[in-house]
């Protein structure tokens, strides 16, 4: 029981000193806003990914394509 | 198999690049003049200011930090550099007493102030370990306020003729603009690919404090970084001077940002540790010539924006993949 008691003791001392450790890690590279910006963000598929750009792609085209009609007086 | 992924990775590394050649190949097909001489001149006129404030900002991008006061800071060295550089016979000189110096000094004497705001940039970044982001907005604004003050926003203009040929005059066929640029590009690469200091800047970037524990000196390193940007602005805000007859605390305004987006275009990773010349050189070119592609289609600047917008979206989720591919 003891035994038992002091395992729990050093286990969460030792969870303790990681903690501590990854704060100071945070704090000596915590010096840009964009450190670790695409850790920040939550979990994307690369498929879901090709979708946006493919998106936006065809977002740009469109975008030139109804800026030249307009140009022309087409639209 | 092996050739249609190859193909396919290709496409999707340059997906950009390789809509702007289509985009000009349409445009000289569609109107005239657009491959001519004049126009390929207006181009690299363009671009060779442009592409010396992204090599400024590489740095600070490669060490995963970026340099928001770049812009205002190409302002306010075109405002000293036209105080420094008026006619002796101009009216409406802002400084009277100035004698006449010649304009290497002028540069000399602009890129050594520009490189104590480039300092400052460094040391609140390394050492008092403020975010790049906010260090430098900061800056931005300070630096526009004493560009106000010192001008009493009034734009400047009557140039020393030898001044306005830095920026119109030309060896041969090449312009000076070019040949400014060019060297620049050489510096760069010589700095990034075959010394120490680049060495340092990509380890910095790759993981601080791995570079720190294998004994690189990364605050030395980050103010070494922003002074040389300094002194990139103040290059750029020098020859943006001379290209435009003029100067006023509107100069460089947004420049920064059009900066960042051609470097993260050109390959340099918003997450630090990546980014070489020769991309940025390629990112500023997309942008320059996406922009003057829409001018000779008669398209609204409106619209330009919303491209240039969905470009740097664009180069930023093709990072993004990258970065994922990787992981």
């Amino acid at each position: 029981m003891a035994e038992e008691q002091r395992r729990d003791v050093e286990m969460e001392r030792e969870a303790g000193q990681a903690d501590t450790e990854k704060t100071e890690e945070k704090k000596s590279s915590g010096g840009s806003a964009f450190e670790g910006i695409y850790d920040q963000l939550p979990n994307i598929s690369i498929r879901s990914l090709d979708r946006f750009i493919l998106l936006c792609v065809i977002a740009l085209i469109a975008v030139i394509v109804f800026g030249v009609l307009r140009a022309n007086h087409i639209f | 198999m092996a050739n249609s992924f190859n193909l396919k990775k290709f496409i999707s590394n340059n997906a950009i690049i390789i809509l702007i050649v289509l985009l000009a190949a349409l445009t000289g097909l569609t109107t005239k003049n657009f491959f001519s001489v004049t126009n390929f001149k207006n181009l690299v006129v363009n671009v060779s200011p442009r592409f010396i404030i992204a090599c400024g900002v590489s740095g600070c991008l490669i060490t995963k930090g970026t340099d928001l006061s770049a812009g205002r800071a190409v302002g306010l060295a075109a405002c000293l550099s036209a105080m420094l550089l008026q006619s002796l016979d101009y009216s409406a000189r802002m400084l009277p007493w100035m004698p006449d110096i010649p304009w290497p000094v002028a540069l000399i004497i602009v890129m050594a102030i520009m490189a104590c705001f480039g300092g400052v940039n460094g040391v609140v970044v390394s050492v008092l370990k403020v975010p790049p982001f906010i260090a430098t907005l900061g800056m931005q604004t300070i630096i526009y306020g004493l560009c106000s003050l010192i001008t009493n926003n009034q734009p400047m203009g009557g140039y020393k003729t030898s001044y306005l040929t830095v920026a119109s005059g030309s060896l041969g066929p090449i312009p000076y603009l070019m040949i400014f640029a060019v060297v620049i590009g050489v510096y760069f690469w010589f700095l990034y690919n075959k010394t120490r200091h680049g060495k340092y800047m990509y380890a910095i970037g790759g993981n601080e404090n791995a570079a720190q524990v294998a004994g690189v000196n990364v605050r030395g390193s980050l103010i070494r970084i922003y002074i040389l940007a300094g002194c990139m602005y103040a290059l750029a805000g020098f020859l943006v001077g001379a290209k435009a007859g003029g100067a006023s605390t509107a100069t460089g305004n947004g420049y920064e940002l059009e900066a960042i987006a051609a470097c993260t275009i050109g390959g340099v990773s918003a997450n630090g540790g990546v980014g070489r010349v020769g991309g940025i050189l390629i990112g500023v070119l997309v942008f320059e010539i996406l922009k003057i592609c829409l001018q000779f289609l008669g398209v609204d600047p409106a619209y330009t924006y919303i491209a240039q917008g969905l470009v740097i979206v664009i180069a930023v989720a093709l990072d993004l993949r990258k970065y994922l591919q990787k992981k």
